[in-house]
């Protein structure tokens, strides 16, 4: 006798060598953590069309609510998450955001011959890497490639946000380099929006105290405190990670890291259970530990543009972070990350030149 | 002659350390735990990868991760070495993998019995690298604490206000800046600003820790207490663990003390012992005589227990392990104007070690400038040196005292500089006056202060000699202090060497 949560009956688990929606054959399935983009209820395999385009598919794995003792509320939730990521690729295909990774090919269909037969996929752009392997390999790592990296990753940000998205789990492993544009340079694009808020449009995941990963999480999460403002909620936790992961990208370590290193244990968010108010002022002082101890690679005046930009974007207090310039303007969001993205332009054209003056 | 009333008043006023000696001392632990996370399980995708296909990157994410979920099992080692092994030292990503390696293990051979201030660092230095901080961290409420530590310990008692009052406004709500600021007030004399400070902060009613600071403030300021009852609730409630409620339970029982209502106290002092710390083991020291109860000798070892130390020492006259400990103290907190005036006291008085006595007053006195119990100290140091113009100079002017007894080794004291400056008549007055003003309510006193006397007329030679030097025995037996005895015993050892 066979169960639903057999994995011989689960269609998802066996589409190799089939074609999927417009002529892409599928290839031999990932190991789970294989997935770039860490999807929470998903089955992968690459895919590649004859025409010699290359994607990257990812499967509702329904079992999943087979497995659980709330089979129902489980299947909800698989089905909503899975509809609202692939509502907002779409969005963000039909928006042409250039600095997220798009779906290229959606679809449902039934596979005869399996218990478990219907098919709900996703074909996202194939990145060449995430991004710790593309500094792990690249044979140029400096400063420059660095802040081109940082850039794209500070612009999808803004584009999301521009369209009232916000990511929420933003972390290097979700961040990945496409092969080399017109201009000749790799491109960094944000993947993975599978626990993204997008205003106005309910998600199963807006309820969750850490939407994201833990271990990315904003200092206000791992403290278990809820902003009860939105954009405080969603935003500024996105401005959060972006710093973080700048930090990742410039010194190899996440903001998270700099910040356990720094604060006593007796105040770590895995010991510390007061309120996050009374926690602020330890954090504001780990804070400013970490920035003074960041070691940098540019040049003093650049590294103080640099620390000023990580602390636009990591002040522990989520109320106070932003560009100064977004918070000050009387209109729009106080998290707006346009001044940002600018700021992080500059800084990599100056250490363009002084990579250049030092070679 | 100096003076240390080891009876005299104490309340469980809190400590004021850096930042990082509070936070080692425990009194800033959480008063709730969270949840416990499964550390494992959250990292376990970047522990496959990492496992899969190494490279630096996945390796410095997985080890970003096992930093911020601080778990240092296995395989954190693991990761360290594989970083450590192909790592450049020059990169940013090695200074890193250092720092954690070095917090995931500390070295243990390092001894947290030396008191902070024994720091390499010059004070200097850490003032001039807390302004640079704060000149790039305006809001950070910490540094500006720790500057204010620094600049009163210097006699910069201005600036440590400032930095103080920008502090509690940046941080109204948290304990290490609330306490801080309260000890600061209860230094600087103002016990009133310290009781509006805490009653302002909407925490002082959640935690006991501040609540008792407030209590003992408003002792101090002579104020009523409307929280009684909240700390009686919290003692009582089961909600907090005994650690945080030490302080207040032993705060409660001092009030007791001074209502008269040993047993009450007793138990009040009891529940502080549960899981004391060094302040409130001094407290239950100060306490022991009055309510009748015995301190387990064992809790003086405790961590940074110097206070407590120096007192029970002092109250067996052990005095070279008083002057020891109470130096310490003074190191723990070189503002506090009690560590001063007791460890100069037993320093001049138990070791007529008058050179250390007089530097102790002299670094304390630049944030007590005025404070007459220092300046008496200090002139009975530098009269027993020989510097008699300074010694003339400290007593100048000095008026105030808040109790008798401190007034009357006040005139001691000047008795003891007008014979050193030759003018024994005047000498001989004043020490009478200072002999009758201790009177019968402090026999021990009064034997000193007429030991003492003998001691300068047998300098002088005088006919003055025999008649003091035995008044001074007849007081000595009625008092049977150890103290006078001490006395006694040095008059009869100077008496015998300058007759023979």
């Amino acid at each position: 006798m066979t169960s639903m949560s057999d994995d011989s009956q689960n269609a998802a688990l066996h589409l190799e060598g089939r074609t999927v929606g417009e002529g892409w054959v599928v290839g031999p399935r990932n190991k789970p953590h294989q997935d770039a983009t860490g999807g929470y209820f998903s089955i992968t395999y690459p895919v590649a069309r004859r025409d010699g385009a290359q994607g990257f598919l990812k499967v509702l794995n329904l079992a999943k609510a087979f497995d659980s003792d709330y089979f129902i509320d489980e299947l909800n939730w698989l089905t909503a998450e899975y509809v609202a990521e692939r509502d907002l690729c779409i969005l963000c295909g039909e928006q042409r955001l250039s600095r997220v990774v798009t779906a290229i090919d959606h679809g449902q269909f039934q596979l005869s011959g399996f218990l478990m037969a219907p098919i709900s996929y996703i074909i996202f752009e194939l990145a060449t890497h995430d991004v710790r392997v593309a500094m792990s390999t690249s044979q140029r790592l400096d400063a420059t490639l660095q802040l081109h990296y940082l850039h794209n990753l500070a612009t999808g940000v803004a584009q999301l946000h521009a369209r009232r998205i916000a990511h929420q789990d933003l972390k290097p492993s979700n961040f990945l380099v496409f092969p080399a544009d017109a201009t000749g340079k790799e491109v960094g694009k944000i993947g993975d929006l599978g626990r993204a808020f997008r205003s106005g449009s309910a998600s199963p995941h807006d309820t969750m105290e850490i939407p994201g990963d833990h271990i990315y999480a904003p200092p206000e999460q791992l403290y278990r405190h809820t902003y009860a403002d939105e954009a405080t909620r969603r935003y500024a936790a996105d401005l959060y990670q972006v710093g973080s992961i700048a930090t990742f990208l410039i010194t190899g370590t996440t903001m998270n890291a700099h910040l356990a290193a720094h604060i006593p244990e007796p105040l770590h968010w895995n010991v510390y259970g007061d309120t996050y108010q009374e926690a602020i002022p330890y954090l504001d002082h780990a804070f400013g530990a970490t920035l003074e101890s960041l070691s940098l690679p540019f040049s003093d005046q650049l590294n103080q543009r640099f620390r000023q930009v990580l602390r636009y974007l990591c002040e522990p207090d989520a109320e106070r972070r932003g560009h100064p310039a977004a918070r000050r303007s009387r209109h729009g969001s106080p998290y707006r990350l346009e001044r940002i993205v600018s700021e992080l332009d500059l800084i990599a054209r100056r250490a363009a030149l002084e990579v250049r003056d030092a070679s | 002659m100096s003076l240390w009333n080891i009876d005299d008043e104490r309340e469980v006023v809190p400590r004021w350390r850096s930042f990082k000696d509070t936070v080692s001392s425990g009194s800033l632990y959480p008063l709730t735990t969270p949840p416990r996370v499964d550390r494992g399980a959250l990292s376990a995708a970047l522990a496959e990868e990492f496992r899969r296909s190494p490279s630096v990157y996945v390796a410095a994410d997985y080890l970003s991760a096992l930093m911020t979920l601080r778990d240092f099992s296995e395989s954190f080692d693991a990761v360290i070495h594989y970083l450590r092994q192909n790592v450049s030292p020059q990169e940013p990503l090695a200074a890193f993998v250092s720092r954690a390696a070095t917090i995931a293990h500390p070295d243990t051979t390092a001894t947290s019995e030396d008191p902070p201030q024994h720091r390499r660092q010059s004070r200097n230095l850490r003032i001039a690298h807390l302004r640079q901080r704060l000149r790039t961290e305006p809001g950070n409420a910490i540094a500006r604490v720790d500057l204010a530590l620094e600049q009163l310990i210097d006699g910069n008692l201005s600036d440590a206000d400032r930095q103080i009052r920008s502090a509690v406004q940046l941080a109204p709500n948290n304990r290490f800046v609330l306490r801080a600021a309260t000890r600061f007030r209860l230094s600087t004399a103002d016990p009133d600003q310290a009781v509006r400070t805490l009653s302002d902060s909407s925490l002082t009613d959640r935690d006991p820790w501040l609540l008792a600071s407030l209590i003992a403030a408003a002792q101090i300021a002579d104020r009523s207490i409307p929280q009684h009852r909240r700390a009686r609730e919290m003692l009582s409630s089961g909600n907090f663990a005994p650690r945080d409620v030490s302080e207040l339970a032993s705060e409660l029982g001092t009030l007791e003390v001074h209502a008269g209502r040993d047993r009450r106290a007793r138990t009040f002092f009891e529940q502080s012992l549960t899981d004391p710390n060094e302040n409130t083991i001094a407290q239950a020291g100060w306490a022991a005589k009055a309510v009748g109860m015995r301190l387990d000798t064992s809790l003086l070892q405790v961590d940074r227990g110097y206070e407590a130390r120096a007192r029970a020492s002092a109250r067996v006259s052990d005095w070279d392990t008083a002057t020891t400990e109470g130096l310490r103290w003074l190191q723990d907190e070189p503002f506090a104007i009690e560590p001063a005036v007791n460890t100069s006291y037993a320093a001049a008085f138990g070791l007529e070690d008058f050179q250390s006595a007089l530097k102790i007053t002299e670094q304390s006195l630049r944030i007590h400038p005025n404070d007459s119990s220092l300046r008496n100290n200090a002139a009975y140091a530098a009269a027993n040196l020989g510097r008699l113009d300074l010694a003339r100079d400290l007593t100048r002017g000095m008026v105030s005292f808040d109790d008798p007894n401190g007034f009357n080794a006040f005139k001691a004291t000047r008795g003891l500089i007008a014979f050193r400056e030759g003018n024994p008549g005047q000498g001989r007055e004043l020490y009478q006056e200072a002999v009758e003003g201790f009177g019968s309510d402090q026999p021990h006193l009064a034997a000193m202060a007429l030991g003492l006397w003998a001691i300068e007329e047998h300098r002088l030679g005088t006919t003055w000699a025999k008649t003091i030097t035995n008044e001074a025995f007849r007081a000595s037996r009625r008092a049977d202090h150890p103290d006078a005895d001490l006395v006694i015993q040095r008059l009869l050892t100077f008496s015998t060497i300058r007759h023979e």
